[in-house]
């Protein structure tokens, strides 16, 4: 018989994101739900890169901006953990007519710190003490897509939903994307 | 309070929410156990007034508080206290660590660690049982033998202990297989129990997928015997809402 101790869950991480743009730069807050209903925050901010129009195959008028992109957030298992994490990378925005924004990001370089509850460590002698400010790093790369809107009346503020997975490694004996 | 204030205040709550109260003798909290390597969770719950523990040890590739159903939640919990463990490398278990070189040694050292966690967090006075279902039968047993953790637990429960694994087949067929005669001799689901055994005597044991053939005999043999109420099963639903919502670490 064959044991299997590796764990691979595949949670998704929700995002609903206020945005406005100021200049070349957008900044965004909004809500972070692991698994939909773990409450965070997560905090972002975007730089142009390119801004790029087009003709479709229809002869209709595309815009593409493609951004360096970076994200702060948190969110709180409240029965295991904490979680805070900074990623940083690239995102890439389609202007459709009907102001709807598809977006999708890759940002490899992440860092995912977990903050456990109380822990205690115990040594090789079987000593007992309590651990300071408990939890690990991981590395977190992380893609994420979803779609947006721009306002009516004030283009420079949109709003968007998000699905994000993000991977945390090395976690155990495998990948583990949440 | 201004707006920063309120912001810093909102933020420390969820911060610092990790960490359930618990209220006069009822316990509710979660404490992690950092050995070699791993850091686990122990999901304590329950009423500490007697001062009994049952330290409970899940299945392979499942988590501690699968278990907690409504005989645990609303029968052991009033008057005992439950911890429910989670392994390393399984459910919210974290840690990176080396594959080592006798896994069932190593779980059995977790929980003889989370033994000392317990005594210095609960008192030296406690009264601890330990319980393994499945896997954690045998490393529960492990634990007890080779880490001289019999001195520290007035009891051990053994649900389905995988402590004999060559003959886990064999005693699962034969198990089936007497089931299915008692179930037939008293009239119910006849031809279902009649397929069962057919099955049984076509599998080949020594084959390597006949341990997957028997577990499948096992999961319809589980429906039939909930169906025709010889035990009272949980339905999908219940099952769903105990193991998705109400008990999953993840949430």
């Amino acid at each position: 018989m064959r044991f299997s101790f590796s764990l691979i869950l595949l949670l998704f991480v929700f995002s609903a994101i206020a945005q406005k743009q100021i200049s070349d730069y957008r900044y965004s807050i909004g809500y972070f739900g692991n698994n939909l209903w773990n409450e965070g925050v997560n905090v972002g901010m975007e730089k142009l890169r390119s801004d790029t129009t087009y003709f479709n195959k229809k002869g209709k008028t595309r815009t593409v901006n493609k951004n360096y992109a970076a994200n702060f957030g948190f969110y709180n298992d409240s029965e295991s953990h904490l979680g805070m994490f900074l990623t940083a990378g690239w995102s890439r925005r389609k202007m459709l007519k009907n102001r709807f924004n598809p977006t999708s990001s890759l940002q490899p370089l992440g860092i995912y710190r977990s903050f456990l509850p109380e822990t205690y460590k115990v040594n090789e002698d079987g000593e007992v003490r309590k651990v300071f400010l408990p939890g690990r790093f991981y590395l977190a790369p992380n893609v994420s897509a979803g779609i947006g809107r721009m306002g009516r009346w004030h283009p420079d503020n949109s709003w968007y939903v998000k699905l994000n997975i993000t991977t945390l490694l090395p976690y155990s004996r495998a990948i583990f994307p949440w | 309070m201004n707006k920063y204030t309120f912001i810093i205040t909102l933020f420390c709550s969820i911060l610092f929410s990790c960490q359930k109260e618990s209220v006069d003798d009822i316990l509710d909290e979660t404490i992690y156990v950092r050995h070699q390597c791993a850091d686990m969770p122990a999901y304590v719950h329950g009423n500490q007034e007697n001062k009994t523990l049952l330290v409970v040890i899940q299945c392979a590739g499942s988590f501690g508080l699968s278990l907690r159903d409504e005989h645990f939640n609303n029968r052991l919990e009033d008057d005992f206290v439950v911890v429910y463990f989670d392994s390393r490398g399984q459910s919210m278990s974290q840690g990176h660590y080396k594959k080592p070189e006798n896994i069932i040694n190593l779980m059995a050292s977790d929980v003889s660690a989370l033994t000392k966690v317990l005594k210095h967090k609960y008192g030296e006075d406690i009264t601890l049982f330990l319980m393994g279902h499945s896997l954690g039968g045998l490393i529960t047993c492990e634990a007890l033998i080779n880490n001289d953790l019999k001195s520290e637990y007035n009891g051990w429960i053994n649900v389905d202990g995988l402590l004999d694994m060559p003959s886990v087949k064999g005693d699962r067929t034969e198990l089936l297989y007497k089931t299915a005669e008692e179930q037939i001799d008293i009239g119910n689901s006849v031809s279902h129990w009649k397929g069962i055994q057919k099955v049984l005597r076509d599998i080949d044991i020594d084959t390597e997928d006949a341990h997957q053939k028997i577990l499948n005999q096992a999961v319809i043999a589980y429906k039939l015997i909930a169906e025709d109420q010889v035990v009272l099963g949980n339905s999908s639903i219940e099952r769903t809402y105990q193991n998705i919502i109400k008990n999953n670490p993840i949430t």
